[in-house]
């Protein structure tokens, strides 16, 4: 009957947490975890992996069918997608798009091209009207329209300009991998990257119409950032709450057989569900969206109260609840207070993600310490045995102390070794599941966008003829074999001056007429009819802007190399065939260009650098906090490093051994290290503090050594996951653990006082 | 001097072969191609031009079986057919590639001038449906599409010749508009 009341206080808790849950908006974007972008380089970055058009890409492929009924299938799907809420455009083909797009083109043609003098020149328009007879010869009547339309061929030239420089493999005019054993569609998501519900719902959208035209044998497979999200939010869900299940498992094992009792092991869950509460209450007052990683990550720092309540029953074994609250108090708050500030300073961090997880994890561990001080006010029955063991006390110091100078010596001695900037380990997603997309994306030559020129400028017209001036530049670095081809803002706006020079070029439709009769003697004499028309229309047709080509085809395309950002606005040029890059930028740079080569895989390791030694100097000033804040407490510069030395000690070991075994420390391990440390300092205190007092020695003993296989148990089940920043986190902590347990037996007080 | 009895004999034999049905494959087999080339000359009317459009040329193949279709006049220029795409090449190095799908007529000519090129006629009774009229010295072949993308735009291609000599190909599109080919044997010099 005992555990009626703890029992019913923990499902309350647990109500309060799932409500809380529910309510929390979560996202999976990586970004969160990235700090505040300090430069305008590295906010590309940020937008390029969190909400550029490339991020709302859904890539499919089917299989399943010989060639010819995969390209009929792939055109009915077209289509049938197309018509999906959500989805704003699906392509198949390297075909120019619909015809609203074309139409848009059309009359924005004489506004696109470059050269217009040269092309009116005599010579030149006859050699375009023969290009047309030659049309005519191969294409028959089915050409005609066009060529009364366009008898100069500018839709043809701007149509291979705006292609794809690699597009994939064609057959009966839709796209194949290279075996052509697959069909390739590519679907682009009206939704943002990040809202996984409305993505989800698309999703499954597309695969349900995909189910209603297919036959059994075809099998679709989708891939690309939307599904990456999806899969990570899913796939983590899942990986995380088998392993919590058998983690739980585990640690309700270990503390059973420690307590023997259920209501001390519900009242022992008590203190984790009144921080989680906490945590998340403060979470949700404090930030407008909660990343999911912060969730995990948070639980997971919570880790170290599991041990608060294992202290308070541990040492009243043999007497009652509340003294040994009171024995404990003192130790408890101590260290509870020194994790607090490592947390408080995680907080303070510019990046949203870790500010959310150092928030949670701050108010959840003040709570749960506080909790279990309040736990004995239950009236639960303590743990009567007290197993008096042989002392087997050792007290080795100088082991510690050599084993942490050897272990700084060798990260020192690895230099940048020792550090992992690449941003994907950051990334939930498995392996396995990225290199699946690449392989996709590969096929639909769609590239991974690594290199882009970038410039910046107050407001768009300077914006785009910045980019004019640059892709004169290119011209010249083309010719000496720089660079290949590139894609940029231009080809769809040119800048207002250049539109209002070209537009002026033109001569009026009279004259155009009797050009066009002069240089083509052999066409009907209003053959261009149609063309005369839209060069007449050409002067009411108002200056191109973004909104120009809003609802087309070619928007997207648009607002990835050309959109506003602090300060003004940002164009992007994206290179092809860009073999040496550094050279064009040399290049570029010896020309005072105003654009410059950004290569994000560099700027994105720079941000992780900037980023973990913003976390280690916030880390670094917590732990001068807590020295000072133990020397305050202790009084004695020998007790202060006697309590301070096992935990770090095992940090700098766990830090040697896991940046030697798993190529580098990531913000991941150093997250890990941190709880380590936390709950590393916790034995320290206790073994120091508590071990002086007659059988409190044995009690202390008995409790770490409970303390140390249900933390370190846990964690080496959560390593036990394929997804790497579950599997770096636990590994890191387990060991953390066992090496904090060990030093601080080893650094126990030479003899107890009686 | 040729005796009468002779004279009614062969008008005999004569008479009889010309009664002997045309077998369409018989007659494929028995072209004599030149193999690497034709030369050919081709007429188009369109409601743009003051004049049909004469076009002369020659066709070949290359050894990825590509189609090429070298023209002299209106211009020289030279248009490569791939399996589902056309590569336009024009002077001053422009090249331009489209896609067969929206032209299924240069499709169905590709296969019938590759058979042909090819030495293989034979192969074109496993796209078209065939059928022949007329007499060993004066045939003409009719190709009807099987497969329905082609057939919406192709009503059907005609094949005429001589003995075993082709003489002209004729393309019969669905909107009423027709293409003749003529072909003559050995290569065309260039014209000046």
């Amino acid at each position: 009957m005992k555990s009626i009341l703890p029992a019913l206080l923990l499902a309350g808790l647990a109500g309060l947490a799932a409500l809380a849950v529910q309510g929390l908006d979560l996202d999976y974007r990586i970004d969160a975890f990235l700090p505040i972008p300090s430069n305008p380089d590295q906010a590309l970055v940020v937008d390029q992996i969190g909400g550029g058009p490339g991020a709302r890409l859904i890539l499919a492929a089917v299989e399943g069918a010989d060639s010819g009924d995969l390209a009929s299938l792939s055109q009915r799907l077209a289509q049938r997608w197309q018509g999906i809420e959500g989805a704003q455009r699906v392509r198949n083909s390297s075909e120019l798009p619909d015809p609203g797009t074309l139409e848009r083109l059309m009359q924005a043609r004489f506004l696109l091209v470059e050269g217009i003098e040269e092309r009116l020149q005599p010579a030149a328009m006859e050699a375009a009207l023969d290009d047309r007879l030659s049309d005519l010869a191969l294409g028959g009547r089915q050409v005609e329209a066009l060529i009364q339309r366009d008898p100069l061929g500018l839709i043809p030239e701007l149509a291979g300009n705006l292609a794809s420089a690699n597009p994939p493999l064609s057959f009966d005019g839709v796209w194949f991998d290279a075996s052509l054993q697959r069909a390739l569609l590519v679907v682009e998501s009206a939704h943002p990257a990040f809202d996984s519900e409305a993505q989800r719902e698309l999703v499954d959208k597309l695969r349900r119409s995909f189910a209603e035209i297919a036959t059994d044998s075809m099998v679709l497979t989708l891939a690309g950032p939307v599904l990456i999200g999806l899969d990570s939010a899913e796939q983590s869900r899942s990986e995380a709450t088998r392993l919590s299940l058998l983690g739980g498992v585990f640690l309700l094992l270990v503390l059973i057989l420690a307590w023997r009792s259920l209501s001390l092991l519900i009242a022992g869950a008590l203190p984790l569900a009144a921080g989680t509460v906490a945590g998340l209450t403060t979470v949700a007052l404090a930030f407008d969206q909660v990343h999911g990683l912060t969730l995990a990550f948070g639980f997971t720092l919570l880790g170290v109260v599991l041990d608060y309540p294992v202290h308070l029953f541990g040492h009243a074994a043999g007497r009652r609840l509340d003294q040994s609250a009171r024995v404990i108090a003192g130790p408890l708050l101590l260290g509870a207070a020194s994790t607090l500030i490592a947390y408080l300073a995680i907080w303070s961090s510019t990046s949203s993600g870790l500010a959310q997880l150092g928030a949670f994890s701050a108010a959840g561990l003040a709570t749960a310490a506080l909790t279990t001080l309040l736990l004995p006010l239950l009236g639960l029955k303590p743990p009567d045995r007290l197993i008096r063991q042989p002392d087997r006390r050792i007290h080795q110091p100088g082991v510690v102390w050599v084993a942490a100078l050897l272990a700084l010596g060798w990260l020192i001695w690895q230099g940048e070794e020792r550090w992992s900037s690449d941003l994907s380990r950051l990334s939930p997603i498995d392996h396995d599941r990225l290199a699946e997309d690449i392989e996709l994306r590969q096929a639909l030559g769609a590239g991974n966008v690594g290199q882009l020129l970038v410039l910046h400028a107050p407001d768009r017209a300077l914006a785009l003829s910045r980019t004019e001036a640059t892709i004169e530049l290119l011209r010249q670095a083309r010719e000496v074999g720089l660079i290949e081809a590139w894609q940029s803002p231009i080809d769809l706006l040119p800048s207002p001056s250049q539109q209002t020079a070209r537009r002026s070029a033109w001569p009026t439709a009279d004259k155009m007429e009797l050009a066009l009769r002069e240089a083509g003697p052999r066409f009907q004499t209003r053959a261009f009819e149609p063309f005369l028309d839209d060069l007449r229309a050409l002067e009411t047709l108002p200056e191109l802007t973004p909104e120009y080509w809003q609802d087309t085809a070619l928007a997207g395309r648009l607002s990835g190399l050309l959109s506003p950002v602090a300060g003004g606005w940002r164009a992007l040029i994206l290179p092809v065939g860009l073999d040496h890059p550094q050279a064009l930028s040399d290049w570029l740079i010896e020309r005072d260009a105003s654009a410059r080569l950004v290569q994000l895989r560099e700027v994105s390791e720079a941000m992780v650098d900037r980023y973990r030694s913003e976390a280690a100097q916030r880390l670094l000033l917590a732990l001068g906090l807590i020295v000072v804040l133990l020397g305050l407490r202790m009084r004695s510069l020998g007790e202060t490093l006697a309590v301070i030395g096992p935990p770090l000690a095992a940090a700098l070991c766990t830090a040697a051994i896991m940046s030697s075994w798993q190529q580098g420390l990531s913000l991941v391990h150093l997250i890990g290290l941190l709880l380590a440390t936390g709950i590393g300092l916790d034995f320290a205190l206790f073994n120091r503090m508590m071990a002086r007092h007659g059988d409190s020695s044995h009690r202390t003993r008995r409790a770490l050594a409970v303390c140390a296989i249900s933390s370190g148990g846990v964690f080496l089940i959560l390593g036990q996951s394929t997804i790497g920043m579950l599997n770096m986190l636990g590994l890191t902590v387990s060991l953390g653990v066992l090496l904090s347990w060990i030093f601080a037996r080893l650094l126990s007080p030479q003899a107890p006082l009686r | 001097m040729m005796s009468g009895p002779l004279l009614a004999l062969n008008l005999l034999l004569s008479l009889a072969s010309q009664a002997e049905a045309l077998d369409p494959v018989v007659v494929l087999n028995g072209l004599e191609l030149d193999g690497s080339e034709m030369a050919f000359t081709e007429t188009r009317s369109s409601g743009l031009l003051a004049e049909p459009l004469v076009v002369r040329g020659t066709f070949k193949r290359d050894a990825d079986g590509l189609l090429i279709r070298e023209t002299v006049s209106p211009r020289t220029e030279t248009q490569i057919l791939g399996p589902d795409f056309v590569e336009l090449r024009r002077t001053r190095g422009s090249r331009r590639r489209f896609s067969l799908e929206r032209a299924p007529e240069l499709a169905a000519l590709r296969t019938v001038l590759l058979a042909l090129l090819d030495g293989q006629p034979q192969r074109l009774g496993e796209t078209f449906d065939l059928a022949i009229e007329g007499e060993k010295t004066d045939w003409r072949l009719t190709l009807v599409p099987q497969t329905a993308r082609v057939a919406e735009r192709v009503e059907r291609m005609t094949l005429a010749g001589r003995q075993n000599r082709l003489a002209s190909l004729t393309l019969h599109l669905s909107d009423g508009d027709q293409v003749q080919t003529f072909f003559e044997s050995g290569q065309r010099e260039p014209e000046p």
